[in-house]
């Protein structure tokens, strides 16, 4: 069954095409990974999804309901979060304080104040950031503040979690760490996934399946071994690269 | 024929309205401050013209030199010594501080000089090109002539002399333009410098037409926005173009629905030019 | 033991505070009127400036409006005072949704020079509709007793911080500090920001207003270049600054002491006050942009903390 469903999706700014008739399908549960060269869609695919703009045609279908071109706050109470690839943490509030304006919205909207605290409390345990809960972001390195970003989305309670671009920037143990602590969360909270990713090893290694963009079309979509072996993509974004990773 | 005089008007009017309007946008395109004292600094100008012409009777179309000289160091020496050090913090901190200047140097040109309405006011005055129905006054026709001169004589300075190239290179990226050797503090000094001259001269010219008091420069600096916005940034003639139209419209409609209402015809523009276009009619889409 | 004792002090200043006009002479009252009155206005200005980071630069409009609304209320329709200010702060909160839908949707640069022209159009505008006494202004009647400014403007303020306390501890003040901190991140939460924004303006034009129309008829003349005079939104701006934006007592602390700064240069150093209000600004805006409860907030503060303001924000 699946949580969230794109049809046909396309978006363009004043003529320039970004996406052309994208379709996509995650299910309830599933851990789904977007790749692509930079510049092929993959950011303003999620910002279509989670209604920072709006499509310029096509239908997106979110546990049935079509949800496109709603707002984003809107979007954000029926279970949806997402992590930004700049990382937006509020410089003046600890990390603490953070997640717990975190945990005040999203689909905890309507939940009394005081019940709140709790879920800020487990969401910054769940990420590992307990012992820095009253430093501010400004001191924190850059893994710790994408940490954050996930702290404060899963504080949302979501039940669909999208994640832009979690481990650019982090080092190989930073990013396995960020990796086992993303299966973590879906296993706990029971979350489906989607992310973009740059960072090969960790979309093979997680994804139950990934989709490819290319120039803002859908070049494959697939099982992560079939994607490796897939042509087009090969052509298009693994190139040698990857082939150099994998001999490595 | 009432409209053609208008146009005329309004026309004259607009081409020192860019002037006045150039110093601010070459600021806030390369140090990314808006001078909220910009008004302040034209309103410097008018009096040092003012004084020159009633203390030494010298010209007021010959002291526009001493004018911008003036306020080009005044202007060098507040990015230098002032302005620079909030240069890098938060947008607001550097328009609260640009505001304390502007009521800084208003409230001391009103104790120096008082609130008394003076104007510069040389013989010729009142003198003007009869052409059949229309009248074009000799003093509006020399400031609009300086001031589209000057917006071309900036527009050469940019491209072609090495400070003007080095202000280009500082406002499309301060760390590639410090890897090439430039000064940025310094270059930032200089373009606050010629901002302030510009409208200094702006000033001086503005005194003649209009009465000088210490505020003048309140709308002035609206104004001046307004003006850029039209314009948009990172262009010189896009000034030119928002000048010559807010000219035109004030004048048009100052005529139709009354002078007092020149000053809500402004806001009305400002406000209409955001909701359209929050970058400018002719700007780039940068923030 | 000492949770009594800070009790009782405060119970004895509050006492105190609350009796001034009754021990003390007039000179005084008319001061801490004034006092109260700027409080109020920048405690204003930090509801939508200082927590939700809009900082609006012509908050003068609701003060303005709201001297206008309460006289024009007294003079024509012999509305009682209390109820006239009523009508001021609801006109305050209205003037600010209609404002506030287009230009809250500004940023920047944008935001404060809109807000800015708002004052002066509003003075163009006052100055030629023909039932605002125009140019001429407006005279109030007198009131019997002058004391009751001190008291009714005393309790606006009281009231304006306990509601603002409450504010903040709820949903509205975590998304207002969300807007003011990232705007993007907040929507992503679930945050409605376009009616955070204008529910954190509406608060701070109700308010002005409130503070506008006590001054209508504590000064019992009004004129438009006295009531939207732009020098009125920059004192609320750097009380607030100054006293320290975004916190709750910051503004009230900032009135009091450039109040009294600016009132004691002026009766003693009138030559220097003429700088007083520009060198403030530019003075805070360099040494102190986090203000005054920043700086008590650092422990072992030295010259360190004004140098690091300076070397971290300049080229």
């Amino acid at each position: 069954m699946n949580i969230i469903k794109g049809e046909k999706i396309t978006k363009s700014f004043s003529g320039l095409v970004a996406l052309k008739n994208v379709d996509f399908e995650l299910n309830k549960g599933e851990i789904l990974g977007l790749i692509g060269p930079n510049g092929s869609g993959k950011t303003t695919l999620i910002n279509v999804i989670t209604g920072f703009y709006k499509p310029t045609s096509g239908k997106i279908l979110y546990k049935n309901h079509d949800i496109s071109g709603l707002s984003p706050h809107k979007i954000s109470r029926l279970g949806i979060a997402r992590t930004f690839q700049i990382v937006k943490p509020f410089m003046e509030l600890t990390v603490l304080e953070n997640v717990a304006t975190a945990a005040l919205f999203g689909k905890n909207i309507h939940i009394p104040k005081s019940k709140t605290r709790e879920n800020a409390k487990s969401a910054v345990e769940a990420v590992g950031l307990y012992d820095k809960s009253s430093y501010k972001p400004g001191s924190l390195s850059i893994a710790e503040l994408k940490k954050l970003e996930i702290a404060k989305a899963i504080a949302l309670s979501p039940e669909l979690l999208f994640l832009d671009e979690s481990m650019a920037g982090l080092n190989l143990k930073e990013t396995q760490t960020t990796m086992d602590l993303i299966l973590k969360v879906r296993e706990q909270r029971d979350l489906s996934i989607f992310f973009v990713e740059h960072v090969m090893k960790v979309v093979m290694g997680i994804s139950d399946r990934v989709i490819v963009l290319h120039h803002g079309e859908k070049i494959a979509d697939g099982k992560p071994n079939d994607i490796v072996n897939d042509e087009n993509v090969i052509k298009a974004y693994l190139g040698k690269r990857y082939k150099r990773q994998k001999n490595a | 024929m009432f409209e053609l005089q208008i146009i005329i008007n309004g026309l004259l009017l607009g081409g020192l309205y860019a002037l006045m309007a150039i110093g601010m946008s070459l600021i806030w395109g390369v140090t990314n401050v808006v001078n909220l004292a910009h008004g302040a600094l034209i309103m410097l100008g008018a009096y040092t013209t003012f004084w020159l012409f009633k203390l030494l009777h010298l010209d007021p179309f010959v002291s526009l030199a001493a004018s911008f000289a003036v306020l080009f160091v005044f202007g060098f020496l507040i990015q230098k010594y002032i302005i620079n050090f909030v240069i890098r913090a938060k947008m607001f901190i550097t328009l609260l501080l640009t505001f304390g200047l502007d009521i800084l140097i208003t409230n001391v040109a009103q104790t120096a000089w008082t609130s008394n309405f003076r104007q510069t006011s040389p013989s010729y005055a009142s003198d003007g090109l009869s052409l059949g129905i229309i009248t074009v006054p000799y003093v509006r026709l020399a400031a609009f002539t300086i001031s589209i001169a000057l917006v071309f004589a900036l527009y050469l300075f940019l491209k072609k002399t090495k400070t003007g190239q080095a202000i280009r290179a500082v406002s499309q990226d301060i760390d590639a333009a410090r890897l090439m050797g430039i000064n940025v503090a310094n270059t930032f000094a200089i373009t606050f410098g010629i901002g302030a001259g510009l409208a200094g001269v702006a000033g001086s010219m503005i005194g003649v037409l209009i009465p000088i008091t210490p505020h003048m420069g309140e709308i002035l600096t609206l104004k001046s926005f307004v003006i850029a916005l039209i314009g948009g940034l990172g262009t010189i003639f896009g000034p030119l173009v928002g000048g010559l139209f807010l000219g035109l419209v004030e004048t048009f409609g100052s005529f139709h629905l009354g002078a007092k209402y020149a000053d809500v015809i402004v806001f009305g523009i400002l406000v209409a030019t955001l909701i359209i276009k929050p970058t400018g009619i002719l700007g780039k889409n940068n923030e | 033991m000492n949770k009594i004792l800070k009790y009782a002090f405060l119970a004895v200043t509050a006492a105190l505070v609350a009796t001034v006009p009754l021990y003390s002479g007039a000179f005084i009252t008319r001061f801490l009127i004034g006092v109260i009155l700027y409080a109020i206005m920048a405690e204003g200005w930090n509801v939508i400036a200082g927590y939700t980071g809009y900082p609006s630069f012509g908050n003068v409009v609701f003060f303005g409006l709201g001297a206008y609304i309460t006289a024009l209320c007294m003079i024509n329709f012999h509305t009682p005072f209390i109820l006239s200010l009523v009508f001021s702060s609801i006109a305050g909160a209205l003037f600010a949704i209609i404002i506030g839908i287009p230009i809250l949707r500004l940023k920047g640069h944008y935001f404060a020079i809109v807000t800015l022209g708002i004052g002066e159009t509003m003075m163009a505008i006052t100055f030629n509709v023909p039932f605002t006494g125009t140019g001429a202004g407006l005279s109030l009647p007198l009131a019997i007793n002058p004391n009751l400014f001190y008291y009714i403007s005393l309790i606006v303020l009281v009231i304006f911080i306990v509601f603002l306390k409450f504010i903040l501890s709820g949903r509205l003040g975590y998304g207002m500090i969300a807007v003011r901190e990232d705007e993007d991140a907040a929507k992503m939460m679930g945050i409605d920001t376009v009616a955070v924004k204008i529910k954190a303006f509406a608060i701070s034009g109700f308010f002005t207003a409130i503070a506008g129309g006590i001054y209508a008829y504590w000064s019992t003349f009004i004129d438009p270049p006295t009531v939207y005079d732009p020098v009125i939104s920059i004192k609320m701006i750097i009380m607030t600054v100054f006293g320290g934006a975004g916190t709750l007592l910051g503004p009230v602390a900032g009135a009091f002491i450039i109040m009294f700064l600016s009132d004691f240069l002026s009766t003693h150093f009138t030559i220097l006050h003429t700088f007083f209000f520009g060198g403030l600004i530019v003075m805070t805006a360099i040494f102190l942009p986090k203000g005054l409860m920043d700086v008590l907030s650092q422990k072992g503060i030295g010259w360190k903390y004004f140098i690091e303001n300076i070397r971290k924000h300049r080229v």
